[in-house]
């Protein structure tokens, strides 16, 4: 007998999620707050600044993304750990690959679902003033990797313990060095500098902001994204034999 | 060691091979892209890539073996747009970064790193220093950023530092190797005062072309010989603005440097002196001042000027930048043998030269000259003119009836100024290689709101929209549970 195929695997993992996500307030919070907060930085910036772009709340929207999404990714191991589901779901012949991607590509929707009302910020812009649509395209481009890495990391976190709170804290633990980073960057020699800016997804999202897509940053948050899935895999597969 | 232990070591292992193996490989990826990068420009104008030019300029600064650090101070905290100009500078720098490994860049704050500002001498807010060895170019917040006028009270912020910021890389990179005198002692413009003086602009400007100026009395400065003579290192000679006229000893001296080669450039003025020596080449400067109908008040003096085709205006022309000049001297042309005169500026049909009261500037057929008229020409002597007879082909002379165009007044008015003057001292030197286009300028795109309005994009980027988020995720929630 053959268990289902990976696509349909992680076509039945995700509706899953997606139906755990929608009915609990998680993601209406999630989304409520994430607008609210990222709409507080827009008008700052448009007020402040008097630039038709999210150029100047790009760093700010990384880092509300940074403590955020830890909270909508951190129950995804943990919390089927704790309520023992996990070895069931481990039974089934779906395979730890397919779960993982299914609960990633979850997290991705809901964050697809933020950007598709953050689009509104563009809106507003070209309603008074004249906003470059190229830049305010990569710039959600930008956003949008920006929440595939931060959802990778949250998974991870979420795979370590079965504890939801360490799981988000440890996640942004995890992700804080990078948002540091660029922080650090002019406050450090100058020999320091390259190995910040390669550090810091700030530096990677700058590029988007200005309405260039880099190889080098595009896959930068692609590798990111892949390694944390990775040990996420690695790590959920390693409940099989510890 | 039993087997279940054995066991999990084995799979551990493998596990953590496997994740250090992918760790790997993303750090490689990354890095290989880094080194292998490709950018695609999605903004609508370009301008968040380098212009064509100053890639050229970085291609060359990789292709050497110099390194040229850029130490850009940020704005003086004042308002908004001290950010924007500060982030504008930063991106500007990392592309730039970005293109050459032997550029180093660097953003300091000038309020927090004073000692970086001291151990560099800077002393004001956006000063951008680009250096390499023991050379060095300060450029200034002005030269970085201009104010737009837009609609009734508006002011645009336009950036316009890649230009000069390229200029001064190929300043601290080239030989100097082209000496031009600048001609004193009849009432010429001082180009060398660097305080608040005129023409600071062109000074910066033939530095940043990497010419080393001389300013030469030829009757004061004499050879060793004691004669009244050029110097024989000179690339070229230029006259801006003489109000008297020229000695015959200085005249003669003139003609010897052209018959050797040499390279003239004159800045000339309506009512100022003329050297005799245009004569012979069929240049003649005429009474009057070109004016032109299409021109209306306060800026009757400023005809528009239309590009001819040469070596100098090729690029303004395909840039559409134009030149503006105040107050210019109308030339007329006469074909000799040996001379080739090609125009630069000059008006259309509806300039014309002006020869009565400047104050009620009204064309008179009867005592103005029509237009076409010529504002600007390039002459190239060859074989069998007087000048070329010493065998020393290629003499050079650029005539333009105006020299404040290249003042500081008039050099930031117009687009095509500064490159129109350093393309014409290019041509004179024989640089004809290093043509040089118009810096682009990157405007900043913004939103004008009033009071109002910013209520509104308040009530709806952090009421309406988180709203309309809550209600639908309620909804979707009592729907699901519902059923």
């Amino acid at each position: 007998m053959t268990g289902p195929s990976l696509t349909a695997s992680i076509h039945a993992v995700l509706l899953k999620e997606l139906r755990v996500l929608f009915l609990s307030p998680l993601a209406t919070v999630f989304l409520a707050g994430c607008l609210m907060l990222g709409g507080l930085f827009f008008t700052l910036g448009v007020s402040l600044t008097g630039e038709a772009s999210l150029r100047n709340m790009m760093p700010n929207l990384g880092a509300m993304l940074l403590f955020t999404l830890p909270l909508l990714t951190m129950r995804a191991y943990s919390e089927e750990e704790r309520s023992g589901t996990l070895e069931l779901l481990m039974t089934v012949p779906v395979g730890p690959l397919a779960i993982l991607l299914g609960k990633w590509l979850a997290s991705m929707v809901l964050c697809s679902v933020f950007l598709a009302f953050a689009t509104s910020w563009g809106w507003l812009l070209a309603v008074w003033g004249d906003p470059d649509l190229g830049v305010l395209a990569t710039s959600y481009l930008g956003l949008g990797l920006c929440c595939g890495a931060f959802s990778a990391v949250g998974l991870f976190a979420s795979s370590l313990t079965r504890d939801q709170m360490v799981a988000g804290v440890l996640a942004v633990c995890f992700l804080l060095p990078s948002w540091l980073a660029g922080a650090a960057r002019d406050l450090t020699p100058a020999a320091w500098q390259p190995v910040l800016d390669r550090l810091s997804f700030t530096e990677h999202l700058r590029g988007f902001a200005r309405g260039v897509v880099d190889t080098a940053d595009v896959l930068w948050f692609v590798a990111f994204t892949c390694v944390f899935l990775l040990f996420t895999w690695q790590s959920v597969e390693s409940r099989r034999w510890r | 060691m039993n087997a279940g232990w054995g066991r999990r070591l084995a799979t551990g292992a493998n596990g953590l091979l496997v994740a250090l193996f992918g760790l790997g490989l993303a750090v490689g990826t990354t890095l290989l892209a880094e080194r292998y990068r490709w950018r695609l420009d999605l903004s609508e104008d370009g301008s968040a890539s380098v212009a064509p030019e100053t890639d050229g300029t970085l291609r060359r600064l990789s292709a050497g073996d110099q390194r040229v650090t850029i130490t850009a101070f940020s704005a003086q905290r004042k308002d908004a747009e001290s950010f924007v100009r500060d982030r504008m500078m930063r991106d500007l720098l990392r592309e730039m970064d970005l293109r050459s490994d032997n550029l180093e860049t660097r953003f300091v704050d000038f309020d927090r790193d004073r000692l970086t500002a001291e151990a560099l001498g800077v002393d004001r807010y956006g000063t951008v220093v680009v250096a390499s060895a023991d050379d060095r170019v300060d450029l200034i917040d002005r030269e970085m950023f201009r104010h737009k006028r837009g609609e009734g009270k508006e002011r645009h912020l336009d950036f316009v530092g890649e230009a000069p910021i390229a200029a001064a890389i190929e300043q601290v990179l080239a030989k100097r190797s082209f000496k031009i005198y600048s001609l004193a002692g009849h009432g010429e413009h001082e180009i060398f005062d660097r305080g608040l003086g005129e023409w600071k602009g062109l000074a910066n400007l033939i530095d940043a072309q990497g010419f080393v100026v001389k300013t030469i009395d030829l009757l004061r400065d004499r050879s060793e010989s004691g004669a009244v003579a050029v110097p024989d290192d000179a690339a070229a000679v230029i006259l801006l603005g003489p109000k008297r006229q020229l000695g015959a000893a200085e005249e003669e001296a003139l003609r010897d440097y052209l018959l050797r080669g040499g390279r003239v450039g004159l800045y000339l003025d309506p009512g100022g002196a003329v050297p005799r020596l245009l004569d012979e080449v069929g240049v003649a400067v005429v009474e009057g001042v070109v004016l032109d109908r299409e021109v209306i008040r306060p800026f009757v003096d400023r005809p528009l000027l239309r590009y001819r085709s040469h070596a100098i205006t090729a690029a303004l022309a395909e840039d559409d930048a134009a030149t503006v000049v105040s107050r210019a001297a109308p030339l007329a042309l006469t074909t000799l043998e040996g001379v080739d005169v090609a125009p630069l500026l000059q008006t259309s049909r509806t300039g014309w030269v002006e020869r009565g009261d400047l104050r009620q500037p009204v064309y008179d057929p009867g005592v103005d000259r029509e237009g076409p008229v010529d504002v600007a020409v390039a002459v190239t002597v060859r074989a069998p003119h007087a000048w070329a007879r010493g065998g020393k082909a290629g003499a050079r002379v650029l005539v333009v009836g105006d020299s404040d165009l290249a003042s500081d007044e008039v050099l930031g008015e117009g687009p095509g100024n500064p490159t129109f003057v350093a393309n014409g001292l290019r041509w004179l030197v024989g640089a004809d290689d290093r043509m040089g286009r118009v810096g682009r300028a990157s405007p900043v795109r913004r939103v004008a709101l009033t009071e109002g309005q910013l209520v509104t994009l308040r009530a709806v980027a952090m009421g309406a929209v988180p709203f309309a988020a809550l209600v639908l995720g309620l909804g979707i929630l009592a729907m699901r549970r519902r059923r």
